[in-house]
């Protein structure tokens, strides 16, 4: 895969850096519009107006306990026929021109994750990610969460 | 037999050892910059930024049921021929200890480590160098392909 990589917007969090399809993005919106702002943050939580799920991930992709109270945004994503949010540092566009999209080396490639590529920006490496596996995976942490209870 | 040096033995977790072919390192890197790789496999869990490219850094300790490196202080850039068209490309290994260059001739051949399942799908051969069975690793079968491989004796947790 040698493919330009324009169209993505940068998102951060927990120290990684995600590429995002910007048709995917929904909207940006800031940490203030949550409700429940309390210590009994959870994981999943509704946007005023236009209801949706937020969550928070780690580095690995893994859906955390709590709501990242420290993020400063929620991307609302569109992945098929789900909305949902995720807290996020920062979002931004590519601060380099014509970038190139790189594949995972093969062993490093899992079938089942949203992650198939990179970019490199000098000693930064952001991921490419497929909304709709994200989703995929969040709604599998969920089911794994309800499991347990 | 040809006695000039062929070969690089390193550790790369304590006690175990591996080795490539001398024409096969690029460069020991010290402190290398590692990226983790989101959802990656254990044993190639992060991308290595050597000389502004971003190459797969592998750990052989997870792929044989040992614990990773508490902390990733040398990595041995080495240089392969993917098949099957013979593109030059590059991977990193972790390290525990400086390596250093033996001489490895037909007749110190044997068979590879049996303390996990793993050796024959990433080495090609294995000599013997004083008690310990040294696998020498093929790196295209270790980069090229996601492994799915797990210690068939080794388990810390496991009781004898």
């Amino acid at each position: 895969m040698n493919a330009a990589a324009a169209g993505y917007a940068l998102i951060c969090f927990d120290g990684l850096d995600l590429l995002i399809d910007q048709h995917a993005i929904v909207s940006l919106e800031n940490m203030i519009v949550l409700q429940g702002k309390n210590d009994e943050v959870k994981a999943s939580e509704v946007i005023a107006g236009d209801a949706c799920e937020v969550h928070s991930l780690t580095a690995q992709l893994v859906v955390a306990d709590k709501i990242d109270t420290r993020c400063r945004y929620i991307v609302v994503l569109q992945a098929d026929e789900h909305r949902f949010g995720i807290t996020v540092d920062s979002v931004q566009s590519l601060p380099i021109q014509d970038p190139k999209l790189h594949a995972l080396p093969a062993c490093m490639s899992i079938s089942e994750s949203p992650i198939k590529a990179y970019v490199q920006v000098k000693e930064r490496i952001a991921f490419c990610c497929d909304v709709s596996t994200l989703w995929c995976r969040i709604k599998s942490s969920e089911s794994r969460h309800e499991y347990k209870e | 037999m040809n006695t000039r040096n062929n070969a690089v033995l390193f550790e790369f977790t304590s006690g175990h050892h591996a080795a490539i072919g001398l024409h096969e390192v690029a460069e020991l890197v010290l402190s290398p910059k590692l990226i983790p790789v989101p959802l990656a496999p254990d044993y190639c869990h992060s991308l290595c930024i050597w000389q502004d490219h971003a190459i797969p850094f592998v750990e052989l300790a997870p792929l044989i049921g040992q614990r990773s490196l508490d902390k990733i202080q040398l990595a041995l850039v080495v240089t392969y021929f993917a098949r099957p068209n013979g593109e030059q490309r590059w991977g990193a290994l972790g390290l525990s200890a400086y390596f250093r260059t033996v001489s490895v001739g037909d007749d110190a051949a044997c068979l590879l480590p049996q303390d996990s399942s793993a050796w024959p799908s990433i080495a090609h051969s294995c000599f013997q160098l004083v008690d310990e069975n040294v696998p020498i690793l093929n790196l295209d079968a270790l980069f090229e392909q996601r492994l799915e491989l797990f210690s068939r004796l080794k388990n810390p947790n496991r009781h004898p």
